[in-house]
């Protein structure tokens, strides 16, 4: 019966070492003082030591790298607490050193190792150390990292960039704004120069007839007349131009022939002072569904560029001509002038931002102002080509926005 | 004698009261929630032997045991615990208790405690 | 419906069971850090495990570091411990770390110690084993904690919420225990038991 007991306990031993030599992981024994007792074979193949050359020895002897202080620690801990402590392969790296012989894929030196300290319960003399290789697992982790942290960066850069570009579009908004302010006065004041012309002569008239003593109540009578009639046009011009420059918040049914007709109301006195021929020719038929006054701006600005070319080139026969065509479900607006054109090179240029043609008073916005509301508001197309004899702007609008 | 129990703890209180009734009736035995109703019961009924728990709300153990010694100097305190700390033993011994057990009570343990208190 | 909840005769045994529990980890700390820890009463709750993030969110710190190890056995789930940068700056001045590296493995040490002999005092007073896998440790900036992977897969919890408080080393984290429903109804059981061996 002994003798069967003694058996089946080597057997069983056996069993453990068999195992212990298979298994696919380091195993030490070691003692409080970190002298080696057991050196599996993993162990041996992965360090290239013989049991002969550890057994007995202290491993910090033979890994002169361990760190004694800590590993007698986590030792005592161990037998403190009757349960295992712990290396990870995430905050220590390894404990053992051993080099990597695959080149593949490693972005280590040194195999990546878990280590668990095991105390044997019977007596508080013994751990069981267990290495576990996790370099594939360290390698995966830090490449998934580097790949987080550069996804992360990307990000955050292009959140950057949505940023900047949403400020300098607001930026460029606010300042177009100011830009259309400041062409609806210059335009105000040319409309204006004539009626408040013809306010003075009125009023001298009145003060010479006084001072001649020939004033009587029927002359002041037509002079508070035509006074009367003349202030009341100033004031519909503000309102006029008031209306004209508020966003449209609904589209409408807008006659294309009435709109151009209206622009001729805002440029008429500088056409005029300019000398220069508007030839508008639109069947009155035709109308589309869209933002009027958003229209009419971007027509303005327009006419007002030809105007203002014609004024740094001295021209005889200046002439500006609008033709609508109606095709199926859009229109073709074309507007063309003989002011001479725009130079080639700086031609694909004049939809951008800041860029202006013009030697003084120039904001450099009005074309990209034209672009942004025509494509975003009125869902249409603006395209501009030029000769030596002049430029022609073509705006293609759907017939309901 | 009598004697006092002072745990936050119901379970602790019970298991406590129910080992020391094999010495004694439940007359002789008075329980405490924490240190101010340890304090305010040994005013009251001058308890021999004063068992104290160190956590607890309102008035910890470390706060009641000098008051106590102070109301009655010859109570006998014996600290019950769950705080193993070799500091906390050596800290309530200093403040004059007899005694520092471990928690949970063993009641061999508790035996020989009482023992020992007799024949002092 | 309610059956996983806990009475509170089974609470007032398990928190005291957690207290004697809580008082010999901390007994063990203690005397790997040579310091005295001031023990407070562990807090015993059943929560939704929203809730427990909603909790997470209340700690002021901006940055912690979290620490989980999981436990196997009749009683498993896995204990979380927060420590937040001052004290694990704390801890490194105490035990002369030098690098990052030294310090998470200090965490994870403390993390391990505190939940091994916290959950197996638990477990030995409840008469079963327990094992424990590797600890892991991960830096959470507090507003990404709801991203926190193993708070998931936990829809109810038994929380037991402490805090580790040595105040001369000004070193204090928070530890949770995080139970599912099977454990619970076996915790009940085994509560039950204690309940009536005692009374």
């Amino acid at each position: 019966m002994a003798q069967n007991k003694t058996q089946q306990y080597i057997k069983q031993l056996d069993i453990d070492k068999d195992i212990l030599s298979a298994i696919n992981n380091g195993v030490i024994v070691l003692d409080a003082q970190l002298q080696i007792h057991y050196y599996n074979k993993w162990m041996q193949l992965h360090t290239k030591l013989k049991e002969d050359d550890v057994l007995g020895k202290k491993l910090y002897e033979i890994f002169p790298t361990i760190n004694k202080k800590t590993l007698k620690r986590k030792i005592q801990t161990a037998f403190t607490i009757q349960t295992p402590t712990f290396y990870t392969a995430s905050s220590s790296h390894y404990l053992i050193p051993i080099k990597i012989n695959q080149i593949k894929n490693s972005l280590f030196e040194y195999m990546q190792q878990d280590v668990s300290i095991i105390p044997f319960k019977q007596d508080k003399q013994f751990v069981a150390v267990i290495i576990t290789d996790q370099t594939i697992m360290a390698n995966t982790n830090a490449l998934l990292q580097a790949n987080i942290q550069k996804v992360r960066e990307l990000n955050e850069a292009l959140i950057k960039e949505k940023e900047i570009t949403e400020f300098q579009h607001k930026q460029l908004l606010s300042n177009s704004r100011s830009a259309a302010m400041g062409e609806m006065i210059s335009m105000i004041a040319h409309q204006w120069r004539q009626p408040l012309s013809l306010i003075n002569t009125v009023i001298a008239t009145l003060k010479i007839k006084k001072e001649l003593g020939i004033l009587d109540n029927k002359i002041i009578d037509n002079s508070i007349n035509k006074i009367e009639k003349t202030t009341n046009f100033l004031s519909s011009t503000i309102d006029d131009f008031r209306d004209y420059f508020k966003p449209n918040k609904i589209a409408t049914t807008v006659n294309i022939s009435n709109l151009f007709e209206k622009s001729l109301f805002f440029l008429k006195s500088e056409l005029k002072q300019l000398d220069i021929e508007y030839d508008i020719n639109i069947d009155p038929n035709i109308s589309i569904v869209t933002y009027k006054n958003e229209l009419l701006q971007t027509i303005l600005n327009i006419l007002k560029n030809s105007i203002d070319a014609f004024k740094e080139k001295k021209k005889s026969k200046k002439k500006i001509s609008v033709v609508v065509v109606n095709n199926e479900e859009s229109i073709l607006i074309t507007i063309e002038d003989n002011a001479g054109g725009i130079r080639t090179d700086i031609l694909q240029k004049v939809f951008e931002p800041y860029f202006s043609t013009k030697s003084k008073n120039g904001t450099g916005l009005g074309l990209y102002m034209c672009k942004t509301i025509i494509n975003e508001h009125l869902h249409g197309n603006i395209s501009l080509e030029s000769n030596k004899n002049g430029t022609k702007v073509a705006i293609q609008l759907p017939d309901k926005v | 004698m009598k004697y006092l129990v002072t745990d936050d703890s119901k379970l602790s209180r019970r298991v406590l009261v129910k080992a020391l009734l094999t010495y004694t009736d439940e007359a002789h035995i008075f329980q405490a929630t924490n240190g101010l109703e340890a304090i305010k019961l040994t005013l009251k009924e001058r308890p021999d032997i004063v068992f104290l728990d160190l956590t607890m709300p309102e008035m910890d153990g470390y706060e009641a045991l000098p008051k106590l010694l102070k109301i009655k100097s010859d109570i006998k305190v014996v600290v019950i615990s769950a705080d193993v700390q070799e500091q906390a033993k050596d800290k309530v011994l200093s403040l004059g208790a007899k005694f520092h057990i471990a928690k949970p009570i063993n009641p061999q343990k508790l035996k020989e405690i009482l023992e020992a208190l007799e024949n002092e | 419906m309610n059956n996983t909840i806990l009475s509170e005769d089974e609470e007032d045994v398990l928190q005291e069971l957690m207290n004697i529990a809580y008082g010999s980890a901390t007994a063990v700390i203690a005397e790997m850090l040579e310091a005295f820890a001031s023990l407070s009463i562990p807090n015993i709750q059943v929560i939704q495990v929203d809730e427990l993030l909603k909790t997470f969110e209340e700690l002021k710190s901006t940055s912690y570091f979290f620490s989980s190890q999981a436990f196997n056995g009749e009683f498993s789930g896995e204990s979380a411990f927060f420590i937040n940068e001052e004290s694990a700056n704390n801890l490194a001045k105490h035990l002369e770390l030098e690098s990052k590296n030294d310090l998470d493995d200090a965490i994870l040490e403390l993390t391990n110690v505190l939940t091994s002999s916290l959950t197996t005092k638990l477990a030995q007073e409840l008469e079963t084993e327990v094992g424990f896998s590797l600890p892991s440790i991960s830096k959470v900036p507090l507003n990404e904690i709801n991203e926190v992977q193993t708070f998931k897969i936990y829809s109810k919890v038994i929380v037991i919420n402490t805090e580790l408080n040595f105040k001369d080393q000004q070193i204090n984290g928070k530890i949770f225990i995080l139970t599912k429903d099977e454990s619970i109804q076996w915790l009940k059981i085994k509560l039950n038991n204690i309940l009536n061996n005692l009374i």
